[in-house]
């Protein structure tokens, strides 16, 4: 298997964790029990602390909460990641 | 078991997926037979961001951090926030429910900027909650944050044009003219003719293009998007596309029910 390159670095825990922010905190330590998003994601888009509560807010509860089944949400998106031949 | 819910849904996704300039009116009538209004905006917004999201994490080599499809802890440069408190078991404290914006607000702002279009506002406005986050995340990424409103506006016309949807970011409209875009870079961003640009503005382009068509971005573009744009730009850019890329799709479709 093709080894795929490393394109943007993770921000290290001690950075995040220095912020001492709990909507963080929640995030971070959910991912780990959760899976989705993997903790690594959540390491990606902390380049950018604004852009990542805006966008894990809008993530979070468009997944895991609403009105609609959880497991039909879970078959759309392994579905359209399959249409979109996209390996995330 | 596949219910009938459940294909409607995801007839409605494999569309915008594989033949997204055929949606009309019809298939959201049928999501219509099975799903309330708030449920069909839910459907139709997961599924248009899950249209483009992922993408942004691929262009940011996020797989790259996994073995075997799992992130293993110890095979990473650097420790990750929180790692040593996951491992004792301890539950995680909840995730706090953001702030809600009204929709008269959003739509305020939305028609004075003609950014993002009022009438996809108003389209995702039966679910109220969904749409104030989403309309926060465009603005934090769009409107607002730390790379230059004008970059981020040609992304959006970029977009517009490579989705044939003028009406998505229309000419003349607050935020483009407050960029100082003109209708010959409309031309050639049209004709992918960047030659005109800046060289920050080329590197962001072609990373929008790259999100925005194959949904693959070429290791030379984003080698390039980088001697160009820091990393937390980088993030910026790239949700930026990402909030657009399929919802400017559905928009589109949208559109076909209002001729």
């Amino acid at each position: 298997m093709e080894q795929i390159r490393a394109r943007m670095s993770l921000v290290p825990g001690e950075i995040v964790e220095s912020w001492n922010d709990p909507e963080v905190e929640a995030h971070f330590r959910t991912s780990y029990i959760e899976g989705t998003p993997p903790p690594t994601s959540l390491s990606l888009d902390a380049h950018n602390r604004d852009t990542q509560r805006a966008g894990r807010r809008f993530m979070w509860f468009l997944f895991h909460e609403g009105l609609v089944d959880h497991r039909l949400k879970e078959m759309l998106r392994v579905q359209i990641a399959r249409w979109r031949d996209c390996d995330y | 078991m596949l219910d009938s819910k459940d294909r409607a849904a995801l007839r409605f996704a494999e569309k915008l997926c594989k033949n997204w300039p055929e949606l009309e009116p019809g298939d959201y009538n049928q999501l219509r037979e099975f799903f309330t209004e708030p449920e069909l905006v839910e459907v139709v917004i997961l599924s248009a961001w899950q249209f483009g999201g992922p993408a942004m994490l691929t262009s940011w080599g996020a797989e790259s951090y996994k073995r075997d499809g799992q992130v293993v802890l110890e095979a990473l440069p650097v420790r990750l926030a929180y790692a040593e408190i996951a491992k004792t078991g301890a539950p995680p404290p909840p995730i706090p429910k953001p702030p809600i914006v009204s929709i008269e607000e959003l739509l305020g702002r939305a028609e004075r900027r003609q950014s993002p279009p009022a009438r996809w506002l108003r389209f995702l406005s039966p679910h109220p909650f969904l749409t104030s986050t989403w309309a926060a995340l465009y603005e934090a990424v769009v409107e607002a944050g730390i790379v230059e409103r004008r970059i981020k506006q040609l992304q959006r016309v970029l977009l517009a044009e490579r989705v044939n949807c003028d009406a998505w970011a229309p000419d003349g409209s607050p935020a483009l003219v407050d960029a100082g875009i003109e209708a010959a870079e409309r031309k050639a961003l049209r004709n992918f003719d960047f030659k005109s640009f800046s060289e920050r503005e080329r590197a962001a382009l072609k990373y929008a293009d790259g999100l925005v068509g194959s949904g693959q971005v070429d290791d030379a573009v984003f080698d390039e998007l980088k001697t160009k744009f820091s990393e937390p730009e980088i993030v910026e850019l790239g949700y930026a596309v990402s909030v657009q890329n399929g919802a400017s799709r559905v928009f589109r479709s949208l559109l076909k029910s209002a001729e």
